[in-house]
Protein backbone atom coordinates (compact mmCIF):
# COMPACT_ATOMS: atom_id res chain seq x y z
CA UNK A 1 0.00 0.00 0.00
CA UNK A 2 1.36 3.03 -0.78
CA UNK A 3 -0.21 6.97 -1.04
CA UNK A 4 -0.04 8.18 -4.18
CA UNK A 5 2.23 11.52 -3.47
CA UNK A 6 3.75 12.10 -6.32
CA UNK A 7 0.97 11.89 -8.49
CA UNK A 8 -1.00 14.57 -5.44
CA UNK A 9 1.91 16.76 -5.74
CA UNK A 10 2.31 16.76 -9.85
CA UNK A 11 -1.20 17.84 -9.27
CA UNK A 12 -0.93 20.58 -7.22
CA UNK A 13 1.68 22.11 -9.20
CA UNK A 14 -0.51 21.70 -12.22
CA UNK A 15 -3.33 23.56 -10.32
CA UNK A 16 -0.85 26.10 -9.22
CA UNK A 17 0.48 27.10 -12.95
CA UNK A 18 -3.27 26.96 -13.78
CA UNK A 19 -3.83 29.49 -11.08
CA UNK A 20 -1.27 31.55 -12.31
CA UNK A 21 -1.82 31.50 -15.75
CA UNK A 22 -5.19 32.51 -15.09
CA UNK A 23 -3.70 36.01 -12.97
CA UNK A 24 -1.72 36.77 -16.15
CA UNK A 25 -4.72 36.83 -18.40
CA UNK A 26 -6.53 38.41 -15.67
CA UNK A 27 -3.93 41.13 -15.05
CA UNK A 28 -3.54 41.58 -19.42
CA UNK A 29 -7.74 42.08 -19.26
CA UNK A 30 -6.91 44.87 -16.39
CA UNK A 31 -4.70 46.81 -18.18
CA UNK A 32 -6.73 47.04 -21.46
CA UNK A 33 -9.94 48.00 -19.74
CA UNK A 34 -8.17 50.74 -17.43
CA UNK A 35 -6.56 52.52 -20.40
CA UNK A 36 -10.70 52.74 -21.73
CA UNK A 37 -11.94 53.37 -18.11
CA UNK A 38 -13.66 56.13 -18.46
CA UNK A 39 -13.53 57.53 -14.47
CA UNK A 40 -12.75 55.99 -10.85
CA UNK A 41 -16.29 54.80 -10.39
CA UNK A 42 -16.37 52.43 -13.25
CA UNK A 43 -13.52 50.10 -11.93
CA UNK A 44 -16.38 48.62 -9.69
CA UNK A 45 -17.69 47.37 -12.38
CA UNK A 46 -14.70 44.75 -12.46
CA UNK A 47 -14.12 44.23 -8.69
CA UNK A 48 -14.50 40.27 -9.70
CA UNK A 49 -11.39 40.62 -12.18
CA UNK A 50 -9.29 43.14 -10.02
CA UNK A 51 -9.05 40.41 -7.35
CA UNK A 52 -7.85 37.95 -9.75
CA UNK A 53 -5.19 39.83 -11.16
CA UNK A 54 -3.88 40.90 -7.42
CA UNK A 55 -5.12 38.35 -5.13
CA UNK A 56 -3.06 35.11 -6.38
CA UNK A 57 0.37 35.01 -5.13
CA UNK A 58 2.44 33.22 -8.04
CA UNK A 59 3.00 29.37 -8.57
CA UNK A 60 6.18 29.23 -6.64
CA UNK A 61 5.17 31.28 -3.87
CA UNK A 62 2.03 29.07 -3.20
CA UNK A 63 3.86 25.76 -3.31
CA UNK A 64 6.40 26.96 -1.40
CA UNK A 65 4.10 28.22 1.57
CA UNK A 66 1.96 25.24 1.50
CA UNK A 67 5.14 23.03 2.35
CA UNK A 68 5.98 25.30 4.90
CA UNK A 69 2.64 24.32 6.60
CA UNK A 70 3.38 20.96 6.04
CA UNK A 71 6.78 21.64 7.21
CA UNK A 72 6.26 22.87 10.71
CA UNK A 73 3.28 19.80 11.22
CA UNK A 74 5.78 17.16 9.74
CA UNK A 75 8.82 18.51 11.88
CA UNK A 76 6.73 18.18 15.13
CA UNK A 77 6.38 14.15 14.55
CA UNK A 78 9.70 13.56 13.62
CA UNK A 79 11.59 15.15 16.31
CA UNK A 80 9.12 13.82 19.11
CA UNK A 81 11.47 11.04 19.86
CA UNK A 82 14.41 13.13 18.99
CA UNK A 83 17.21 14.16 22.04
CA UNK A 84 17.54 17.81 23.17
CA UNK A 85 18.73 19.61 19.99
CA UNK A 86 20.59 22.41 20.98
CA UNK A 87 23.59 23.68 18.18
CA UNK A 88 22.55 25.06 15.16
CA UNK A 89 24.62 22.63 13.76
CA UNK A 90 22.12 19.76 15.64
CA UNK A 91 19.21 20.85 14.28
CA UNK A 92 20.72 20.88 10.72
CA UNK A 93 22.09 17.63 10.93
CA UNK A 94 18.91 16.10 12.48
CA UNK A 95 17.13 17.46 9.25
CA UNK A 96 19.39 15.89 7.09
CA UNK A 97 19.27 12.98 9.05
CA UNK A 98 16.39 11.84 10.39
CA UNK A 99 13.85 14.18 8.89
CA UNK A 100 14.67 13.57 5.17
CA UNK A 101 15.01 10.41 5.48
CA UNK A 102 11.44 10.07 7.08
CA UNK A 103 9.66 12.27 4.53
CA UNK A 104 12.28 11.89 1.22
CA UNK A 105 12.89 8.25 2.23
CA UNK A 106 17.13 8.97 2.09
CA UNK A 107 19.22 10.70 4.07
CA UNK A 108 21.27 13.47 2.20
CA UNK A 109 24.13 12.43 0.25
CA UNK A 110 26.66 15.78 1.66
CA UNK A 111 26.45 18.60 3.91
CA UNK A 112 28.76 21.72 4.14
CA UNK A 113 28.78 24.83 6.16
CA UNK A 114 30.99 27.61 5.99
CA UNK A 115 30.24 28.05 10.21
CA UNK A 116 28.85 31.71 9.12
CA UNK A 117 25.10 30.47 8.95
CA UNK A 118 25.26 28.90 5.43
CA UNK A 119 24.59 25.36 4.79
CA UNK A 120 24.62 23.32 1.56
CA UNK A 121 22.79 20.12 1.39
CA UNK A 122 23.66 17.89 -1.68
CA UNK A 123 21.19 15.03 -2.89
CA UNK A 124 22.48 13.39 -5.14
CA UNK A 125 18.71 11.45 -6.50
CA UNK A 126 15.95 14.19 -4.59
CA UNK A 127 12.79 12.09 -4.48
CA UNK A 128 10.24 14.80 -6.16
CA UNK A 129 12.07 14.92 -9.40
CA UNK A 130 12.94 10.91 -9.43
CA UNK A 131 10.23 10.44 -12.13
CA UNK A 132 12.19 13.26 -14.44
CA UNK A 133 14.79 11.53 -16.91
CA UNK A 134 18.24 12.35 -16.08
CA UNK A 135 20.46 15.10 -17.33
CA UNK A 136 20.06 19.14 -18.32
CA UNK A 137 16.88 19.04 -20.30
CA UNK A 138 14.19 19.85 -17.61
CA UNK A 139 15.88 22.00 -15.16
CA UNK A 140 13.50 24.54 -15.74
CA UNK A 141 10.88 22.56 -15.00
CA UNK A 142 12.02 20.70 -11.97
CA UNK A 143 11.88 24.39 -10.23
CA UNK A 144 8.27 23.93 -9.60
CA UNK A 145 9.17 20.21 -8.43
CA UNK A 146 11.31 21.76 -5.92
CA UNK A 147 8.98 24.84 -4.45
CA UNK A 148 7.31 22.67 -1.91
CA UNK A 149 10.10 20.74 -0.62
CA UNK A 150 12.16 24.17 -0.36
CA UNK A 151 9.23 25.53 1.60
CA UNK A 152 9.12 22.25 3.98
CA UNK A 153 12.74 22.39 4.60
CA UNK A 154 12.28 26.33 5.93
CA UNK A 155 8.59 24.91 7.64
CA UNK A 156 10.61 22.19 9.53
CA UNK A 157 13.59 24.62 10.36
CA UNK A 158 11.31 27.27 11.58
CA UNK A 159 9.45 24.56 13.77
CA UNK A 160 13.13 24.02 15.70
CA UNK A 161 13.13 27.56 15.99
CA UNK A 162 15.53 28.65 13.72
CA UNK A 163 14.72 31.03 10.72
CA UNK A 164 16.57 30.22 7.36
CA UNK A 165 16.04 31.32 3.60
CA UNK A 166 15.97 27.84 1.54
CA UNK A 167 17.13 27.86 -1.90
CA UNK A 168 17.82 25.31 -4.67
CA UNK A 169 20.31 24.70 -7.44
CA UNK A 170 19.78 22.04 -9.76
CA UNK A 171 22.73 21.63 -12.20
CA UNK A 172 21.58 18.08 -13.76
CA UNK A 173 18.54 16.37 -12.50
CA UNK A 174 18.00 14.55 -10.69
CA UNK A 175 20.77 16.13 -8.27
CA UNK A 176 19.87 19.37 -6.32
CA UNK A 177 21.78 21.65 -3.73
CA UNK A 178 19.30 23.20 -1.40
CA UNK A 179 21.61 26.38 0.22
CA UNK A 180 19.84 26.58 3.74
CA UNK A 181 20.54 30.73 4.62
CA UNK A 182 20.25 31.24 8.20
CA UNK A 183 18.87 34.43 9.54
CA UNK A 184 20.12 36.44 12.33
CA UNK A 185 16.87 36.34 15.20
CA UNK B 1 5.32 8.92 6.72
CA UNK B 2 3.78 8.96 3.71
CA UNK B 3 0.27 8.84 4.75
CA UNK B 4 1.17 12.03 6.84
CA UNK B 5 3.03 13.27 4.40
CA UNK B 6 0.26 12.60 1.47
CA UNK B 7 -2.77 13.85 4.51
CA UNK B 8 -0.93 17.00 5.47
CA UNK B 9 0.11 18.56 2.18
CA UNK B 10 -3.32 17.38 1.06
CA UNK B 11 -5.20 19.78 4.37
CA UNK B 12 -2.22 22.21 3.11
CA UNK B 13 -3.74 22.42 0.00
CA UNK B 14 -7.46 22.42 0.66
CA UNK B 15 -6.37 25.75 3.13
CA UNK B 16 -4.63 27.18 0.37
CA UNK B 17 -7.57 26.71 -2.10
CA UNK B 18 -10.11 28.05 0.27
CA UNK B 19 -7.94 31.12 0.91
CA UNK B 20 -7.69 31.47 -3.00
CA UNK B 21 -11.43 30.95 -3.84
CA UNK B 22 -14.38 32.77 -2.08
CA UNK B 23 -16.88 30.05 -2.48
CA UNK B 24 -15.65 26.77 -0.71
CA UNK B 25 -18.16 24.95 -3.44
CA UNK B 26 -15.86 25.92 -5.92
CA UNK B 27 -12.93 24.68 -3.86
CA UNK B 28 -15.27 21.28 -4.18
CA UNK B 29 -14.82 21.16 -8.16
CA UNK B 30 -11.25 22.45 -7.95
CA UNK B 31 -10.63 18.76 -5.96
CA UNK B 32 -13.12 16.81 -7.66
CA UNK B 33 -11.25 18.14 -10.86
CA UNK B 34 -7.82 17.28 -8.85
CA UNK B 35 -8.76 13.85 -8.75
CA UNK B 36 -10.45 13.20 -11.96
CA UNK B 37 -6.68 14.42 -13.06
CA UNK B 38 -4.86 11.61 -10.43
CA UNK B 39 -7.70 9.11 -11.09
CA UNK B 40 -6.73 8.89 -14.87
CA UNK B 41 -3.20 8.40 -13.49
CA UNK B 42 -3.77 5.68 -10.78
CA UNK B 43 -5.91 3.67 -13.11
CA UNK B 44 -2.86 2.70 -15.10
CA UNK B 45 -0.37 2.07 -11.98
CA UNK B 46 -3.21 0.24 -10.93
CA UNK B 47 -3.40 -2.04 -13.60
CA UNK B 48 0.14 -2.27 -13.75
CA UNK B 49 0.53 -3.69 -10.03
CA UNK B 50 -2.61 -5.58 -9.99
CA UNK B 51 -2.20 -8.34 -13.62
CA UNK B 52 -5.23 -10.82 -11.85
CA UNK B 53 -8.06 -7.66 -11.48
CA UNK B 54 -11.23 -9.73 -13.71
CA UNK B 55 -12.28 -7.59 -16.01
CA UNK B 56 -15.85 -5.89 -14.88
CA UNK B 57 -19.20 -6.90 -17.04
CA UNK B 58 -21.45 -5.12 -13.91
CA UNK B 59 -21.80 -2.34 -11.31
CA UNK B 60 -21.43 -5.24 -8.75
CA UNK B 61 -17.83 -6.46 -9.84
CA UNK B 62 -17.28 -2.81 -10.52
CA UNK B 63 -17.45 -1.78 -6.49
CA UNK B 64 -16.12 -5.10 -5.14
CA UNK B 65 -12.79 -4.01 -6.93
CA UNK B 66 -13.36 -0.69 -5.89
CA UNK B 67 -13.49 -1.89 -2.35
CA UNK B 68 -11.37 -5.15 -2.15
CA UNK B 69 -8.52 -4.29 -3.87
CA UNK B 70 -8.12 -0.45 -5.15
CA UNK B 71 -9.51 1.75 -1.83
CA UNK B 72 -7.22 -0.53 0.32
CA UNK B 73 -4.14 -0.36 -2.32
CA UNK B 74 -4.16 3.72 -2.11
CA UNK B 75 -5.90 4.96 0.82
CA UNK B 76 -4.46 1.96 3.01
CA UNK B 77 -8.44 1.26 4.67
CA UNK B 78 -11.37 -0.98 3.74
CA UNK B 79 -14.09 -0.33 2.63
CA UNK B 80 -17.81 -1.57 1.53
CA UNK B 81 -20.31 -1.20 -0.93
CA UNK B 82 -23.60 -0.67 0.06
CA UNK B 83 -27.81 0.93 -0.47
CA UNK B 84 -27.82 -0.34 -4.17
CA UNK B 85 -30.98 1.37 -5.82
CA UNK B 86 -32.41 2.35 -9.39
CA UNK B 87 -31.53 -1.56 -10.28
CA UNK B 88 -27.68 -1.55 -9.31
CA UNK B 89 -27.02 1.36 -11.19
CA UNK B 90 -26.27 3.25 -7.71
CA UNK B 91 -24.70 2.24 -4.56
CA UNK B 92 -22.81 4.13 -2.13
CA UNK B 93 -19.01 3.39 -0.85
CA UNK B 94 -18.50 3.97 2.77
CA UNK B 95 -14.64 4.56 4.30
CA UNK B 96 -14.47 2.91 8.05
CA UNK B 97 -11.77 5.60 8.55
CA UNK B 98 -10.64 8.03 6.38
CA UNK B 99 -6.99 9.02 6.49
CA UNK B 100 -7.35 12.51 4.67
CA UNK B 101 -9.64 13.40 7.31
CA UNK B 102 -7.79 11.77 10.60
CA UNK B 103 -5.79 14.55 11.44
CA UNK B 104 -8.00 17.48 10.45
CA UNK B 105 -11.60 18.94 11.42
CA UNK B 106 -13.57 20.66 8.64
CA UNK B 107 -15.31 23.70 10.33
CA UNK B 108 -19.25 23.14 10.37
CA UNK B 109 -19.64 26.35 8.52
CA UNK B 110 -17.33 25.39 5.54
CA UNK B 111 -19.51 22.28 4.81
CA UNK B 112 -22.77 23.73 5.46
CA UNK B 113 -21.09 26.13 2.76
CA UNK B 114 -20.92 23.19 0.11
CA UNK B 115 -17.04 21.67 0.86
CA UNK B 116 -16.87 18.51 0.51
CA UNK B 117 -13.02 17.89 2.29
CA UNK B 118 -12.84 14.29 0.83
CA UNK B 119 -14.05 14.88 -2.60
CA UNK B 120 -10.02 14.45 -4.15
CA UNK B 121 -11.26 10.81 -3.70
CA UNK B 122 -14.64 10.55 -5.22
CA UNK B 123 -13.19 12.46 -8.20
CA UNK B 124 -10.43 9.88 -8.10
CA UNK B 125 -13.14 6.79 -8.39
CA UNK B 126 -14.55 8.65 -11.41
CA UNK B 127 -11.16 9.48 -13.37
CA UNK B 128 -9.99 5.81 -12.72
CA UNK B 129 -13.13 4.43 -13.75
CA UNK B 130 -13.47 6.86 -16.96
CA UNK B 131 -9.81 5.60 -17.92
CA UNK B 132 -11.73 2.39 -18.03
CA UNK B 133 -14.40 3.52 -19.59
CA UNK B 134 -16.85 3.88 -17.24
CA UNK B 135 -18.91 6.80 -16.95
CA UNK B 136 -19.64 7.49 -13.13
CA UNK B 137 -20.63 10.43 -11.17
CA UNK B 138 -19.37 10.52 -7.46
CA UNK B 139 -19.66 12.79 -4.53
CA UNK B 140 -18.25 12.52 -1.16
CA UNK B 141 -20.53 13.01 2.35
CA UNK B 142 -18.71 13.21 5.85
CA UNK B 143 -21.09 11.27 8.43
CA UNK B 144 -19.17 11.29 11.72
CA UNK B 145 -15.55 9.05 10.89
CA UNK B 146 -16.94 7.70 7.95
CA UNK B 147 -17.17 8.83 4.60
CA UNK B 148 -19.75 7.97 2.41
CA UNK B 149 -18.82 7.89 -1.54
CA UNK B 150 -21.86 7.78 -3.74
CA UNK B 151 -20.93 6.51 -6.89
CA UNK B 152 -23.75 6.62 -10.17
CA UNK B 153 -23.17 4.64 -13.20
CA UNK B 154 -24.24 6.80 -16.22
CA UNK B 155 -22.37 4.60 -19.20
CA UNK B 156 -20.43 2.32 -20.75
CA UNK B 157 -18.06 4.93 -22.92
CA UNK B 158 -16.98 3.75 -26.64
CA UNK B 159 -14.38 4.60 -28.41
CA UNK B 160 -13.91 7.89 -26.50
CA UNK B 161 -11.07 10.11 -26.79
CA UNK B 162 -8.16 9.36 -24.11
CA UNK B 163 -9.16 10.01 -20.82
CA UNK B 164 -8.31 13.57 -19.37
CA UNK B 165 -7.84 15.15 -22.99
CA UNK B 166 -12.17 16.40 -22.79
CA UNK B 167 -11.96 18.46 -19.47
Amino acid sequence: MAFPFDILHSEIIRTALEGEKERCEAREKFGTIVENLNGPIDIDKYENLVQKAFLHANAETKLESIGYRVGRQLVEKVSKEAPKLVTELEIVKFICKDFWSSVFGKQVDNLRTNHQGVYVVQDGRFTTLRSFPEGDQYVKESGYFLAFPCGLLRGALAGLNIRAVVTPTIESVPSVKFHIQIQPK
Amino acid sequence: MSAELFCLTYGAMVTEMLKDYEDPKDVTIQLDKMGFNMGTRLADDFLAKNANVPRCVDTRQIADVLCRTAIPCYLGVSATASSWTSGDREFTITLESNPLTELVQVPPHLVSAGLSYSQLIAGAIRGALEAVHFKVYASATESGANTEIRIRFDQVLKDSLPAGEDD
